[in-house]
Protein backbone atom coordinates (compact mmCIF):
# COMPACT_ATOMS: atom_id res chain seq x y z
CA UNK A 1 0.00 0.00 0.00
CA UNK A 2 0.99 3.41 -0.78
CA UNK A 3 1.80 5.57 2.12
CA UNK A 4 -1.65 7.75 2.72
CA UNK A 5 -1.86 11.19 2.95
CA UNK A 6 -2.48 12.79 6.06
CA UNK A 7 -4.88 15.63 5.24
CA UNK A 8 -5.45 14.98 2.09
CA UNK A 9 -8.94 16.63 -0.02
CA UNK A 10 -12.57 14.70 -0.14
CA UNK A 11 -14.57 14.18 -2.67
CA UNK A 12 -18.43 15.28 -2.62
CA UNK A 13 -19.23 11.73 -1.46
CA UNK A 14 -17.17 8.42 -0.14
CA UNK A 15 -17.53 5.55 -2.18
CA UNK A 16 -20.10 2.62 -1.83
CA UNK A 17 -18.21 -0.38 -3.42
CA UNK A 18 -18.68 -3.41 -1.89
CA UNK A 19 -15.02 -3.42 -1.64
CA UNK A 20 -12.16 -1.06 -0.47
CA UNK A 21 -10.86 1.29 -2.78
CA UNK A 22 -8.07 3.03 -3.95
CA UNK A 23 -9.70 5.96 -2.38
CA UNK A 24 -10.49 4.39 0.78
CA UNK A 25 -6.77 3.36 1.08
CA UNK A 26 -5.85 7.02 0.39
CA UNK A 27 -8.57 8.09 2.91
CA UNK A 28 -7.19 5.82 5.80
CA UNK A 29 -6.58 8.80 8.19
CA UNK A 30 -9.17 10.84 7.17
CA UNK A 31 -11.33 8.02 7.74
CA UNK A 32 -10.06 7.58 11.16
CA UNK A 33 -10.12 10.96 12.24
CA UNK A 34 -13.84 10.79 11.05
CA UNK A 35 -14.01 8.10 13.71
CA UNK A 36 -12.66 9.28 16.83
CA UNK A 37 -14.22 12.62 17.03
CA UNK A 38 -17.18 10.73 16.40
CA UNK A 39 -16.67 8.68 19.41
CA UNK A 40 -15.80 12.37 21.30
CA UNK A 41 -18.88 13.65 20.20
CA UNK A 42 -17.67 16.55 18.53
CA UNK A 43 -19.41 19.04 16.65
CA UNK A 44 -19.99 18.07 12.94
CA UNK A 45 -19.55 21.15 11.47
CA UNK A 46 -16.21 21.27 12.83
CA UNK A 47 -15.12 18.48 11.62
CA UNK A 48 -16.21 19.07 8.12
CA UNK A 49 -14.39 22.05 8.29
CA UNK A 50 -10.96 20.92 9.73
CA UNK A 51 -10.76 17.81 8.70
CA UNK A 52 -12.58 17.70 5.18
CA UNK A 53 -12.11 21.24 4.04
CA UNK A 54 -15.18 22.08 3.52
CA UNK A 55 -16.83 25.27 5.29
CA UNK A 56 -20.41 24.12 6.54
CA UNK A 57 -21.23 27.99 6.71
CA UNK A 58 -20.70 28.79 3.35
CA UNK A 59 -21.41 25.03 1.65
CA UNK A 60 -23.46 23.97 4.29
CA UNK A 61 -25.31 20.63 2.26
CA UNK A 62 -21.77 19.76 0.78
CA UNK A 63 -20.43 19.70 3.79
CA UNK A 64 -23.57 17.87 5.86
CA UNK A 65 -23.23 15.45 2.85
CA UNK A 66 -19.58 14.76 2.57
CA UNK A 67 -19.41 14.17 6.35
CA UNK A 68 -22.27 12.13 6.78
CA UNK A 69 -20.85 9.58 3.52
CA UNK A 70 -17.40 9.73 4.25
CA UNK A 71 -18.44 8.45 8.47
CA UNK A 72 -20.99 6.23 7.04
CA UNK A 73 -17.93 4.87 5.01
CA UNK A 74 -15.69 4.88 8.08
CA UNK A 75 -18.12 2.80 10.21
CA UNK A 76 -18.38 0.28 7.12
CA UNK A 77 -14.58 -0.11 7.12
CA UNK A 78 -14.26 -1.25 11.18
CA UNK A 79 -16.77 -3.61 10.10
CA UNK A 80 -14.56 -5.29 7.15
CA UNK A 81 -12.92 -8.55 8.77
CA UNK A 82 -11.70 -9.51 5.97
CA UNK A 83 -9.44 -6.31 6.10
CA UNK A 84 -7.27 -8.28 8.18
CA UNK A 85 -7.72 -11.44 7.34
CA UNK A 86 -6.89 -10.90 3.82
CA UNK A 87 -3.55 -8.92 5.69
CA UNK A 88 0.01 -10.96 5.81
CA UNK A 89 0.12 -12.71 8.83
CA UNK A 90 3.80 -13.62 11.00
CA UNK B 1 -0.28 3.49 21.95
CA UNK B 2 0.10 6.54 20.30
CA UNK B 3 -1.98 9.70 21.24
CA UNK B 4 -4.52 10.72 17.81
CA UNK B 5 -5.70 14.04 18.03
CA UNK B 6 -8.22 14.44 15.29
CA UNK B 7 -7.55 18.07 14.89
CA UNK B 8 -4.12 17.50 14.30
CA UNK B 9 -3.16 15.21 11.29
CA UNK B 10 0.54 15.04 12.31
CA UNK B 11 -0.85 13.16 15.19
CA UNK B 12 -1.42 10.20 12.69
CA UNK B 13 1.74 9.99 11.30
CA UNK B 14 2.45 6.82 12.88
CA UNK B 15 -0.81 5.21 10.58
CA UNK B 16 1.43 6.11 7.44
CA UNK B 17 4.53 3.84 8.56
CA UNK B 18 1.83 1.58 9.60
CA UNK B 19 0.92 -2.25 8.17
CA UNK B 20 -2.38 -2.47 6.80
CA UNK B 21 -2.76 -4.63 9.75
CA UNK B 22 -2.05 -1.96 12.31
CA UNK B 23 -4.44 0.13 10.52
CA UNK B 24 -7.17 -2.53 10.49
CA UNK B 25 -6.80 -2.81 14.10
CA UNK B 26 -7.42 1.18 14.35
CA UNK B 27 -10.49 0.67 12.79
CA UNK B 28 -11.76 -2.52 14.31
CA UNK B 29 -10.89 -1.02 17.78
CA UNK B 30 -13.63 1.87 17.15
CA UNK B 31 -16.03 -0.69 15.88
CA UNK B 32 -18.97 -0.68 18.41
CA UNK B 33 -20.07 -3.87 17.25
CA UNK B 34 -16.50 -5.64 18.17
CA UNK B 35 -16.16 -3.55 21.84
CA UNK B 36 -19.56 -5.37 22.57
CA UNK B 37 -18.16 -8.74 21.63
CA UNK B 38 -14.98 -8.65 23.11
CA UNK B 39 -16.55 -7.57 26.34
CA UNK B 40 -19.29 -10.23 26.41
CA UNK B 41 -16.92 -12.95 25.05
CA UNK B 42 -14.19 -12.16 27.53
CA UNK B 43 -16.67 -12.12 30.55
CA UNK B 44 -18.13 -15.56 29.52
CA UNK B 45 -15.18 -17.11 28.73
CA UNK B 46 -14.02 -19.70 31.65
CA UNK B 47 -9.72 -18.89 31.50
CA UNK B 48 -10.11 -14.76 29.86
CA UNK B 49 -9.02 -16.20 26.64
CA UNK B 50 -11.25 -15.25 23.16
CA UNK B 51 -12.73 -18.22 21.47
CA UNK B 52 -11.93 -19.69 18.04
CA UNK B 53 -15.29 -18.46 17.08
CA UNK B 54 -14.49 -14.98 17.76
CA UNK B 55 -11.33 -14.73 15.87
CA UNK B 56 -12.90 -15.93 12.79
CA UNK B 57 -15.73 -13.91 13.40
CA UNK B 58 -13.61 -10.47 13.38
CA UNK B 59 -10.81 -12.00 11.62
CA UNK B 60 -7.92 -11.57 13.56
CA UNK B 61 -5.53 -13.50 15.27
CA UNK B 62 -3.44 -11.98 18.74
CA UNK B 63 -0.20 -12.66 19.01
CA UNK B 64 1.47 -13.35 22.42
Amino acid sequence: MRKPPLDPDVADAAPTDQALTVYDEQHIVTYTRLLQADSEGADWREVARIVLHIDPEREPDRARNAYLSHLKRAKWATEQGRFLRGARSN
Amino acid sequence: MPTFDWRSPDSYKSLQDAEITDIAWEFLRRNKDYQRDYEETVRNSPDGEVSPEFRRRWGICFRP
